[in-house]
């Protein structure tokens, strides 16, 4: 059966994008679960959407839509989480709801401009192109160098934000890097799982893999194994038995979290 | 008559406000080495304000601060500062990081991840671990520490790159009778066997009448500065707090 799979291109292509996803999605998502953004990730795919919309009224590459929006829409929650004025947990709701009715009133005023809003809700990891892969690998190239160079720094920024700053971080260039990271994440992921799964892939194998109390280091790698066992798990049931693939993948990275969960219990 | 040294902390005239709200007005200190002093006052008075003055957290409006000679704006040298934070540790308990991870991240200045996968001969935290009486806990997560074993985790972290000042806001507060005997007396080996500078903010006069060497009491300006014994003077507490306060000794 396995076989049989690779003599198609496309889903050779959807499963390198997969693995790929698999590392990308839980490091950057680690991050974000300790510095309690678990959120952030699902704001921005909807800010992405807005972006997609856009691009569609000015007839653009998508992926450029999707990123420009969440980059700025990430910097704009940056800026005004810094500004002390609004709480942060409201800043999510705030960019959430609007980007998303922004979108759709965008797309009801565009005459002529018809787009299935589903596919980018939803994704489709079977219709990766070779473009996907080029973009999914760079940013698994950036992502890793930044994680590698900044670990001590963004450890210490999940940690305690003045800690960080008397320990000589530069905390706001590096809370910016990390937010156009995120952002770049989430805009190259949207077309392939969707703004409303993305950030589960990022969130619910970190999840999974805390429930192993261990350093931060092994959850770390620990979230990998488990993100590429809901991808490979998900990917081929899915093409099995003819089920959404973004779907199927976020139920397993669900069943990893909640037996990481019971087999934990005791501890 | 005794030699001064150039100060570790030089505070200038220091005023500070929160739009027309005056927080400092116009505090000058100075810190030497080996001081154990302990900044105290009500709260509202100014101590936190000022220790994020101290630490660059805040931008300087009035006044000037250096640490160890040079504008607080220009400082880098930040491993010779020793900071633990007041509420350290605001995560909650499934947090994934060892005590370990918590300590090394001290060493602000090697690769954690070559050091943690053994690939690169990184410095030793032992000698921290050892000063804070923390070497058993390891391999512990920070999460499921006592509030306690928290403190003495930071302390050891600020210990790591051996630093000459150390900064401690209300460190134990919320901690238990017994834990807070055995952190002064840490504090105490610091200051009198290694050293080491220790600038302690609490609003607790007992404490820093107690532990300390020298008080500063602040209330938006100093009212006091002098030997930490004098804090059970009637009139300095009068001055701190009003005319309405009356120090009790704890039991």
């Amino acid at each position: 059966m396995i076989t049989d799979f690779f003599q198609y291109e496309f889903l050779t292509r959807a499963l390198i994008a997969g693995v790929l996803l698999g590392i990308l999605a839980p490091v950057v998502g680690q991050f974000l679960v300790v510095r309690r953004f678990s959120l952030l990730a699902d704001t921005l795919s909807h800010v992405s959407l807005l972006g997609v919309a856009l691009a569609v009224f000015f007839k653009l590459p998508i992926f450029f839509g999707a990123l420009g929006s969440s980059i700025l829409g990430g910097l704009g929650m940056e800026f005004l989480r810094r500004s002390g004025k609004v709480m942060s947990e409201s800043i999510l709701a705030l960019f959430l709801s609007g980007s998303l009715a922004s979108a759709l009133v965008l797309l009801a005023i565009s005459d002529g401009v018809s787009i299935n809003l589903l596919s980018y809700l939803f994704g489709s990891i079977t219709t990766v192109t070779n473009t996907d892969l080029m973009i999914l690998s760079l940013l698994l190239f950036v992502t890793c160098i930044f994680i590698f160079l900044g670990y001590r720094k963004l450890f210490l920024l999940a940690l305690d934000e003045d800690l960080a700053r008397v320990s000589g971080v530069s905390v706001d260039k590096y809370n910016v890097l990390f937010i156009l990271l995120a952002s770049a994440v989430v805009a190259g992921s949207i077309t392939i799982v969707g703004a409303l799964l993305i950030g589960a892939l990022m969130i619910v194998p970190v999840l999974a893999a805390m429930q192993w109390r261990r350093s931060f280091l092994t959850t770390l790698l620990l979230s990998i194994v488990i993100a590429e066992g809901s991808v490979l798990a998900g990917f081929f049931v899915s093409y099995r038995l003819d089920l959404p693939s973004g779907a199927t993948i976020v139920l397993f990275s669900l069943i990893e979290f909640l037996v990481s969960y019971l087999g934990n219990r005791k501890n | 008559m005794q030699v001064m040294e150039q100060p570790i902390v030089k505070i200038k005239d220091l005023s500070y406000w929160y739009a027309a709200e005056p927080i400092l007005d116009r505090v000058s200190l100075d810190l030497s080495k080996s001081d154990y002093i302990g900044l105290v006052g009500p709260n509202g008075s100014g101590k936190s304000t000022l220790v994020k003055l101290l630490l660059g957290l805040l931008p300087v409006k009035s006044g000037s601060v250096e640490l160890f000679g040079q504008p607080v704006r220009q400082f880098s040298e930040w491993q010779r500062i020793g900071y633990v934070p007041q509420h350290v540790f605001r995560g909650d308990r499934a947090f994934p990081a060892t005590v370990r991870e918590v300590v090394e991240s001290g060493h602000m200045s090697e690769n954690s991840i070559l050091c943690q996968l053994g690939l690169s001969k990184c410095e030793p935290i032992t000698h921290a671990l050892q000063t804070a009486g923390i070497e058993h806990l390891l391999g512990r997560r920070i999460g499921e520490l006592s509030g306690g074993e928290r403190q003495r985790v930071f302390i050891a972290r600020a210990l790591v790159s051996r630093p000459e000042l150390l900064i401690l806001d209300e460190p134990t507060a919320g901690i238990d009778q017994a834990a807070q005997e055995a952190f002064y007396d840490l504090l105490e080996t610091l200051n009198k066997k290694h050293g080491i500078t220790i600038l302690l903010i609490s609003h607790d006069l007992e404490i820093i009448a107690h532990e300390a060497k020298t008080a500063i009491c602040l209330n938006r300006g100093i009212v006091y500065s002098g030997p930490a014994k004098a804090l059970h003077d009637e009139e300095v507490i009068k001055r701190l707090f009003g005319s309405r306060v009356q120090h009790i000794d704890h039991v």
